[in-house]
């Protein structure tokens, strides 16, 4: 036996080896979300994100005049619809946002905001497969027009001020509890003394 | 194990192998706390609870600072004010400790 079959025979029990312990690993672990995704998914992901644009689209303009109606609607749109996983600002800091696979991109930044008008319509429309973003379009004229309206918004998003964020707040989809707990925490700041015991406590809120 | 499903665990190894270890950033549920400021610093703040129970939250520069919608400054936490501060636990260094998202500012309780 040579020494380069040697080495060679060397190389491929190693790597045998390797895949074997890892192999083990991920079967005793299991697969978690709590993790980074690999870059083979991350490059999956963004194929995705670049299939869900049909190639005509990809080049649209925005047919949605940018009013202040247009404003103004793809606001209360966005807080009520998206932001439960991308939050208000868009950073996608929120419990869901955060856990999933891949996490919630932060729209703010270029990876985001250098993608066409066509491609942020397309994909709200389509959503992105192997991702959480799932596809918004209904197939009707207002569903397409809340689309683009949606794009104009997300333009915005690395601009917004407190004011426009503390509005979207307002538009947030809430439930009971985290109605109860808003007013809890109202009158606790307030120093009302009817408060319930104000301990720590776990929230689920959505911005 | 049949070849089969050999060949589809060790296609899966190669796919996923990267993603095995725990991202030690990874943040849980937000939490709420509600309580009476006793200490505040540039990079964190220590809150007392109605139950006597003290919270250290430690702050980041992206943290919101607010006072009835108003957008104020780290420096606008002073002691024996009320406050309800948004957290997320983090790792860090191999200890969790929690993070401020936002800290809504409320009366003075002295």
């Amino acid at each position: 036996m040579s020494s380069l079959t040697r080495f060679l025979l060397l190389v491929m029990s190693v790597a045998i080896v390797g895949v074997v312990l890892t192999a083990y690993g991920l079967v005793s672990r299991g697969l978690s979300t709590r993790v980074a995704p690999s870059a083979v998914e991350r490059l999956a992901a963004r194929s995705m994100r670049y299939l869900a644009t049909p190639r005509a689209t990809r080049t649209q303009k925005n047919p949605v005049l940018l009013d202040k109606a247009a404003r103004r609607t793809g606001l209360e749109h966005f807080a009520d619809h998206c932001a439960v996983c991308h939050a208000n600002d868009g950073s996608g800091n929120t419990d869901i946002g955060r856990a999933f696979y891949p996490p919630a991109p932060d729209m703010r930044l270029p990876g985001t905001q250098s993608l066409s008008d066509g491609e942020l319509f397309a994909i709200i429309e389509n959503g992105i497969r192997l991702t959480g973003m799932p596809a918004w379009g209904t197939g009707t004229p207002e569903g397409v027009r809340d689309s683009w309206t949606l794009v104009h918004f997300i333009r915005r998003l690395p601009s917004l001020g407190p004011e426009e964020l503390a509005l979207m707040e307002t538009f947030n989809p809430r439930t009971p509890a985290q109605f109860r707990e808003e007013e809890d925490v109202r009158r606790f700041l307030a120093g009302e003394d009817a408060t319930p015991s104000p301990t720590s406590q776990s929230a689920h809120q959505s911005h | 194990m049949t070849r089969r499903t050999t060949l589809q665990l060790l296609l899966l190894t190669v796919l996923v192998a990267p993603t095995n270890v725990p991202v030690l950033a990874h943040e849980g549920h937000d939490h709420t706390i509600l309580g009476t400021v006793t200490m505040a610093a540039t990079d964190h703040v220590m809150v007392k609870d109605k139950d006597g129970k003290d919270h250290t939250v430690y702050l980041k520069t992206d943290t919101k600072v607010v006072r009835q919608k108003q957008a104020l400054k780290v420096a606008d936490i002073k002691v024996d004010t009320r406050v309800a501060i948004t957290a997320v636990t983090e790792k860090a260094a191999g200890k969790e400790r929690m993070v401020a998202k936002s800290i809504e500012l409320g009366v003075a309780t002295k």
